[in-house]
């Protein structure tokens, strides 16, 4: 099937990965915490080990998928139900600070690549891609375009990539995406039996310090994070997730790392509410990577013309936050939008019929 | 520490309502420049009267409807320094004041303010003035005459270019000349080259696209090859059609306004081409030797038009071009 | 807030219904092209206005008595009773200014058929009683005699400095007369007719409802005495 290419819709951004992504990976848990086990014979070699097996390894090893917060055994699970034959390793790290997926990968390249091969028999897929981030013009590591035999593909240029997996890679059949610092859980649960009791996180941004990549405890507070990598100055912004479609954090303290948890940015800006107008300049429409018209949404929604809406097919957005950030009048446009289209998806799912 | 809770993103691009309006307003500055050059201090007193009016303007309508002013919103500087690049140098201050107060109270205002006008303010005050007082707006002083900054009335003013074009005659003036903005004409619409170098800066910072002003001139200039109107041959009639009275100033200023200029590429690309056609149709037909701000006005009106056009071709491409399968992702 | 100061002004609006209730010309939009192409002096707005009231009486007066035949036809007797009107009123109007027919043109014999005597004399009277009838469109007619007095007055000010042919002032504006003047001066003076009704209601409520600054500013002074 013939997929014309479609001129690909993003902004460029300035990606300040290092110095975060060469320095050493270090452990920072709780020192009272324990590791925990899980009761499944364990360390066996992959050919012996059954499919179910593995999924139920990650199931009692509660392994969570970074990318979405689902767990990994229920994607595999789905995935092997549905055949699936290809797999796609997610390192991709679209958003500028963030590397807390490329940086295991290239760290912990052989646990890696054991998980995948561990997912790949639980799903009994074929094929596997990793993909990886085409725009890492200032890295100062290089990454290898082929990892022991898996194909390391560069996707996208433009922000948001996450959505042009797909589309970039031409997969026709269906496929499934799993992150690369769950497979690195998988590979240590069926190895030495390990739970998931710690997260990959990137500590960056202009009041840290020294930013780098940590392997936090799960449950562990902002403050000690921060704290870990040293604040140079006082933030008046701490967010968690990626700075294009991060949370803002008001309490460091009450704030917890979990394992969705990519990142930890901590900021120093001066930015006032300068309540500028719509002025109309189009560049929102152009940016959109999923081809809205977020002006005309974003006025309508402000008026509460609601019965105008349905033609402008508010639910495919997907939060990437392009159109706020290219705004020259500094407007809520992925907010509001964002906050739209959830309840438009809240409302399909009560009037859908459960499949179970 | 004290953390302020913000929406995502948290980054964000550089370009501001501020710079965009600022690019507009620092390539506004240049005619004033070579104004001053050509027709002496007036120029600058021109364009504080007006700036100041407008400014004046805008902040009496904000506070008569309600609306909190934003001191930093600039659109109502830049129509204030449009308005008299339109008009000749020896225009009386009287008409500028009445056309900057009819651009912000009537044209601008009553339709719903910044970011909401139907049609574009400075385009909407020089039209009226036009209407009102058309022997005071197409009456130019010569290059180089001294005007003094109180009353005109005792400096010679002569018919531009454009005038002695839709009297069907053959402009005397030297192509060169006409060019370098040396002949008789509003004030800022005589350099030619100004706008265009003035339009490659503004492409370069995105304040305005670039397809629309090259679709405008492309049109106009296939019009005036088409219908030249005078007998000077085709190639010089492009040339004297393009350089004459304010079209190429109109199409890169007035046309690129971008609260009413549609938003998408192919949207911008039709507008400008309709404009060009609208454009000499004017000069030809219409009752004034300058057609640019009526022509600007009128595709105001149907802008949004365009949008919706393209808007449904693109859908109905996308409906026709959406594989039978989709990939499904976990 | 005191709702008898509000019912007394909604009271006089729909007693003066035409006028200054619903005005016919700036809020109902009838008759408009009279007002804003011919009204350029007080002289041509007095002789539209006499023409009008001529043809309203014969419109109306037709509609009344013909109140049972069907309504297409009614449309024709109407308008037949209204030209009668309206070349009565051409003896009247010559007294005006005897160059008054070249400056209204064909718009006065086009009276006979404007919307006010069309929608008041054919429909209006199917089901009110003769005087409300005579009544309502008296009242829609003085709504159009006030605009188009108002327009003309302003435009001739603007234009010659002259109020009915006495000179006023000095200063000249010649686009007073151009059709687009005559529409923007329409709306805005529209936009002011709503603007004094809702201000009206405004000092109402404020008169009975105080803002907190009102209220503050009110306990500064009384600390002060």
């Amino acid at each position: 099937m013939d997929m014309q290419p479609q001129e690909r819709r993003g902004v460029y951004l300035q990606q300040y990965k290092e110095p975060a992504l060469s320095r050493e990976i270090r452990q920072f848990s709780n020192a009272s915490a324990a590791d925990a086990f899980i009761d499944l014979p364990v360390g066996r070699p992959l050919e012996e080990t059954a499919p179910e097996d593995i999924i139920e390894v990650a199931r009692e090893a509660k392994i969570v998928d970074e990318r979405d917060g689902r767990r990994l055994y229920k994607k595999l699970l789905r995935a092997a139900f549905k055949e699936i034959k290809t797999v796609v390793v997610d390192a991709l790290d679209d958003e500028p600070y963030v590397s807390s997926q490329l940086g295991p990968l290239l760290a912990l390249r052989t646990e890696a690549l054991e998980g995948l091969r561990a997912a790949m028999r639980a799903t009994g897929a074929e094929k596997n891609y990793i993909v990886v981030y085409k725009n890492l013009s200032d890295v100062d590591v290089r990454v290898p375009t082929v990892i022991e035999g898996v194909p390391v593909e560069r996707v996208g240029g433009k922000y948001p990539a996450e959505s042009q997996i797909g589309r970039e890679l031409g997969l026709h059949k269906p496929y499934v995406t799993l992150g690369v610092c769950s497979l690195i859980f998988l590979s240590r649960a069926l190895k030495k039996g390990l739970v998931q009791q710690s997260t990959f996180v990137t500590v960056a941004g202009n009041c840290v310090a020294n930013p780098t990549n940590l392997e936090v405890g799960l449950g562990m507070n902002l403050n000690q994070v921060l704290e870990r990598c040293g604040l140079a100055d006082n933030p008046t912004r701490v967010i968690i997730g990626g700075p294009m479609t991060g949370i803002s954090v008001i309490d460091t303290e009450k704030t917890l790392i979990s394992p969705t948890t990519r990142a930890v940015l901590a900021f120093k800006e001066d930015e006032r509410d300068r309540h500028y107008h719509c002025i109309g300049c189009g560049k929102c429409i152009n940016v959109c990577p999923q081809r809205l018209d977020p002006m005309l949404l974003y006025r309508f929604l402000s008026n509460r013309r609601l019965s105008q809406l349905p033609p402008l097919h508010a639910e495919k957005c997907v939060n990437c936050g392009t159109c706020s950030y290219i705004c020259p009048s500094k407007l809520p446009l992925s907010t509001t939008i964002s906050r739209y289209s959830e309840t438009l998806r809240k409302e399909d799912e009560d009037h859908e019929t459960d499949p179970a | 520490m004290k953390l302020i809770p913000r929406d995502a993103p948290h980054i964000r691009h550089s370009d501001s309502n501020k710079t965009m309006m600022g690019d507009m307003i620092l390539t506004l500055l240049p005619f004033y420049l070579i104004g001053v050059c050509f027709y002496g201090l007036r120029v600058v007193l021109l364009m504080l009267l007006s700036a100041a009016v407008c400014w004046l303007a805008d902040l009496v309508c904000c506070l008569v409807r309600g609306r909190r002013f934003n001191v930093r919103d600039l659109s109502s500087l830049v129509t204030g320094l449009l308005i008299p690049l339109l008009m000749p140098a020896t225009i009386s201050y009287g008409v500028v004041v009445l056309a900057c107060i009819f651009a912000i109270v009537v044209v601008k205002h009553p339709f719903g303010g910044i970011g909401e006008n139907l049609f574009n303010p400075a385009a909407g005050g020089v039209a009226f003035a036009i209407a009102c007082w058309p022997e005071k707006m197409f009456a130019y002083p010569n290059i180089f005459a001294t005007i003094p900054l109180g009353g005109v009335s005792g400096v010679a003013t002569v018919s531009s270019t454009a005038y002695t074009l839709k009297m069907g005659g053959v402009p005397g003036a030297d192509l060169g000349d006409v060019l370098l903005g040396l002949t008789p004409g509003p004030v800022g619409a005589a350099s030619i080259l100004v706008v265009l170098a003035c339009l490659l800066y503004l492409a370069y910072r995105r304040t305005v696209p670039l397809i629309q002003p090259v679709c405008f001139l492309a049109a106009a200039a296939l019009m005036a090859f088409l219908f030249p109107r005078a007998d000077i041959g085709r190639t010089y009639s492009v040339a004297y059609e393009l350089m004459s009275g304010s079209l190429v100033f109109g199409g890169v200023f007035l046309l690129s306004d971008p609260v009413t200029s549609p938003k998408r590429f192919g949207a911008r690309a039709l507008y400008g081409l309709t404009a060009g056609v609208l454009v000499m149709v004017f000069r030809r037909f219409g009752g004034f030797e300058q057609g640019v701000t009526f022509a600007v006005l009128l595709m105001n009106a149907v802008s949004e038009e365009y949008d919706r056009l393209v808007q449904y071709l693109a859908a109905r491409a996308e409906r026709e071009r959406r594989a039978p399968h989709e990939t499904c992702e976990e | 807030m005191k709702l008898a100061r509000n019912r007394r002004l909604h009271r006089f609006l729909g007693k003066t219904e035409g006028i200054f209730g619903h005005n016919a010309v700036l809020i109902g939009g009838l008759a408009l092209p009279f007002v804003i192409m011919t009204a350029v002096s007080l002289k041509n707005a007095a002789a539209l206005t006499i023409s009008m009231l001529f043809s309203v009486l014969f419109g109306v007066g037709a509609g009344v008595l013909t109140r049972k035949i069907p309504v297409w036809l009614r449309y024709v007797t109407v308008t037949v009773a209204a030209m009668m009107g309206v070349t009565l009123s051409r003896l009247v109007v010559q007294h005006l200014n005897p160059e008054i027919f070249d400056s209204i043109g064909f718009y006065l014999p086009m009276m006979a058929v404007n919307s006010i005597v069309l929608v008041y004399a054919v429909e209006r009277t199917r089901f009110s009683t003769p005087g409300r009838s005579f009544g309502s469109a008296l009242a829609c007619t003085a709504g159009f005699a006030l605009t188009a007095c108002v327009v003309g007055a302003v435009r001739e000010l603007l234009l010659t400095g002259t109020l009915w042919g006495n000179k006023v002032f000095n200063i000249t504006f010649p686009a007073a007369n151009t059709v687009f003047f005559g529409f923007i001066l329409l709306g805005f003076l529209g936009a002011a007719v709503q603007e004094v009704r809702r201000g009206i209601t405004l000092i109402n409520l404020r008169a009975d409802n105080p803002t907190t600054e009102d209220l503050l500013r009110q306990q500064e002074e009384r600390l002060v005495d």
